[in-house]
Formats: C-alpha cells, sequence, structure tokens
C-alpha cells in the first residue's frame, strides 16, 4: 500500500512539473489571445527564453540574471509579433510561424558560435546556476512551479476583475467599441502581448535551468503548441486552461511512467500511443464532448482605424 | 514515396509549417501559394548545398534566413507601404 501511495505521490509531483511550462505559456497565450492577437508563436518565445536564460545563468553564474535573460529575449520576439501584427496589421500566423522558425535557427546558430558544442550551452552547475527545489528535493518543486500556480489566479484576477483586463477582452471581442471609447487600442494589444512575453519568458527559463541543466536544440519539443491547445481546450478561460495543462502534465507523466510497465490484460503499451492521447483528446472533446469553444470575435483580425 | 521510398521517422521535419507558411504567403491564391512554395524550395535547396559546400555556413543559418524571409515577405508586408505610397504619388505628381 505504501509504494502504491509513493507510486501516486511521485507521479503528481512529475505532473506539476512537466504542467509548469505548459501552465506558464497558457497563461502568456491567454492574454495575448483575448486581446485578439493569435500566438503561434509561443513556441518560438519559450525557445529563445530557454536559450538565453541557459546561456546568461552559464556565463553569469546567476540562475536569476539567467530567468531575466530570458524574459528579456521573449519579450524581444514579443515585440516583434506586435510590431509586425499590431503596427503593421500584418497577419498573425504568418509572423508566430516566422517566430517560430527563427528561433529554432536562431538558438542553434547563436549556440554553436558561443559555446561550440553543437547548439548545446554548457551544463550548468547545481548551486547557483539553476533554480532548485525549495520544500521538497527530490519533487523539483522551484520557484517556477509555485510562480505557475500563482500565475493562474493572478491572470484570472486581472482579466475577470480590473479595468485593465475589462479593456482587455473588450478589445478581443471588439475593437471598434474601445476605440470609439477613446482607448488606443494598439497600446492595449501591446501590453497584452509584452504579458505574453513575460510568461513565456518565464517558461522557457524554466525548461533551461530549473527542469533541465542545459540548453538543448529544440528542446521545447511542440510544448507551446500544447499551451496553445490548452488554452483552447480551457475555452480561453484561466482555470479552465490550467486544468487542461494539468491534465496534459498527467498524461505526459503517466506516460513516461508506463514506459516498459505491462497493464494487466493489456500488456505492454507503447508510449508513442500515450504521448499522442493529448492531441486525441483535444480533438475528440472538442468535436463532441466539451461544448463549442468560442473565441473571441476579434481574434486574428488586425485593427484598421477608419480614415 | 517518391522521395524517400519509405516511411522515416519524423520525415516530414517541419514540412507542415511551412506548408502553413506558404499557403498564407501566397495570398491564399493557388497561383500566389506556387510561387510561395517554389521560394521555399529554393531556399531550402539551396540553403542545403551552401551548407554543403562551404562548411562555416550551417543549416542553422538557413532556418535563420528562412525565419527572416517569412517575417518581412509574410508578416511585414505592410512595412515598406508609406515610402511606397509617397514615391508613387510623386511620380504622378
Amino acid at each position: 500500500m505504501d509504494e502504491f501511495i509513493t507510486v501516486i505521490l511521485l507521479t503528481l509531483a512529475a505532473t506539476l512539473r512537466v504542467a509548469t511550462p505548459l501552465i506558464l505559456c497558457a497563461m502568456g497565450g491567454l492574454f495575448s489571445e483575448r486581446s485578439g492577437i493569435i500566438d503561434v508563436g509561443l513556441e518560438g518565445k519559450m525557445l529563445m527564453a530557454a536559450f538565453f536564460a541557459a546561456a546568461t545563468s552559464a556565463v553569469t553564474g546567476s540562475a536569476w540574471l539567467g530567468v531575466a535573460a530570458g524574459i528579456a529575449a521573449a519579450e524581444v520576439m514579443a515585440l516583434l509579433h506586435g510590431f509586425a501584427c499590431i503596427t503593421h496589421r500584418g497577419n498573425q500566423v504568418v509572423s508566430g510561424v516566422a517566430i517560430n522558425i527563427l528561433a529554432a535557427g536562431l538558438t542553434v546558430v547563436l549556440g554553436t558560435a558561443w559555446f561550440a558544442r553543437g547548439g548545446q550551452t554548457p551544463t550548468l552547475e547545481t548551486s547557483g546556476q539553476r533554480l532548485l527545489p525549495i520544500f521538497f528535493p527530490n519533487a523539483g518543486d522551484n520557484v517556477l512551479v509555485y510562480a505557475a500556480l500563482a500565475a493562474v489566479p493572478l491572470t484570472w484576477w486581472i482579466i475577470e476583475r480590473t479595468r485593465f483586463g475589462l479593456r482587455l477582452r473588450a478589445v478581443g471581442e471588439m475593437p471598434l467599441a474601445v476605440d470609439a471609447a477613446g482607448i488606443s487600442v494598439a497600446w492595449l494589444r501591446y501590453r497584452a502581448v509584452l504579458l505574453c512575453g513575460l510568461f513565456a519568458g518565464l517558461a522557457g527559463a524554466y525548461l533551461s535551468i530549473a527542469q533541465n541543466a542545459s540548453f538543448v536544440r529544440d528542446m521545447t519539443a511542440g510544448q507551446g503548441f500544447i499551451a496553445l491547445a490548452a488554452v483552447i481546450f480551457g475555452k480561453w478561460r484561466p482555470f479552465s486552461a490550467f486544468g487542461a495543462c494539468l491534465l496534459f502534465g498527467l498524461l505526459d507523466a503517466v506516460a513516461i511512467r508506463m514506459q516498459g510497465v505491462r497493464v494487466p490484460g493489456i500488456g505492454e503499451v507503447p508510449v508513442q500511443l500515450i504521448q499522442a492521447l493529448p492531441y486525441l483528446l483535444t480533438m475528440f472533446l472538442l468535436a463532441g464532448f466539451i461544448g463549442r469553444a468560442v473565441a473571441p470575435k476579434a481574434v486574428g483580425v488586425p485593427y484598421e482605424k477608419e480614415h | 514515396m517518391g522521395v524517400h521510398q519509405r516511411i522515416v521517422l519524423d520525415f516530414p521535419a517541419g514540412y507542415g509549417f511551412a506548408g502553413i507558411a506558404v499557403a498564407l504567403m501566397g495570398r491564399s491564391h493557388p497561383l500566389g501559394i506556387v510561387l510561395a512554395s517554389l521560394l521555399f524550395g529554393a531556399l531550402q535547396q539551396g540553403g542545403a548545398e551552401l551548407a554543403f559546400d562551404i562548411p562555416t555556413i550551417t543549416r542553422e543559418m538557413v532556418v535563420v534566413i528562412q525565419g527572416l524571409v517569412i517575417l518581412f515577405s509574410g508578416a511585414l508586408v505592410h512595412l515598406p507601404r508609406p515610402w511606397l505610397q509617397l514615391l508613387l504619388s510623386k511620380r504622378v505628381s
């Protein structure tokens, strides 16, 4: 019985560890999408943040400087996205794809040029260069895990209970009304995109200096897209998106635990099948069980002031 | 089947995503998509050959350039509009 409880606890801890970057990223995506800016570039922002966080931490020896550098890198990408989508009313999906491709290439090019290790950063030392667990040494509960847990109610409060949040929602539904009220659509959307960069930066920093001990090429491995799926799955609401992230995290943790384990009656379940589950779940649940996911009305539509 | 004669693990290697970019850069017009996909094909193949010929140019640099091309010709198409308008209106007058 004790063993059973240990397994459950270990799986839950693993769930939280895996879900943390998803939660942070999803909250970022939520801000952006609620303001009417599609963010396919979450993945790229996270990758850039992961690289700059690990590189800065390796060079300066300070994990906190690493986190700051990660956020800064993600913000630069976010500003680029905003510049293309808000200021120049470009296509948001194309801009997102461009950021993803740019990040995938740039991180490896810079990594090879600076550290000459085929795109990897040097392995970070345990003390000082990485964020360490606070209470339970084996559970990996570092600051960013708690930050992710705090980010969910914070996001909810900002979006649902503040004046800024009200305007943010309005600008995602009907920018014309916001503009008519004399509030700048562009500035609101820029703030949303910057918030998105902040969260994506934290998520990226978590990947490279908390969960792992170095940056590895393409280390985000589609987690930005899973976070985006979680936002849609959670119908653009913070707590639902949080639940979706935990679900995806749980499936991932189970997938790792199920490797080579024989399930009675079925036999060995292929790991790939369990890894495919989050995507299958999103498809099936969205298609039939959860009901329609209603996106913010103005999402993806650049706002053009009438002259 | 035509290229590899077998299925290779992860063989699409980002083709799907490049496909989205191609479709959007071609302005969702069949002819535009043909042109855009030719551009991407040229970038990919040209990049591979450059990386083969000149060792200091890595495949990732090609990826960076692809990203920049998508960024500037896809997402920032409206960037030069004010200057072009100025230029064209000057010509007319």
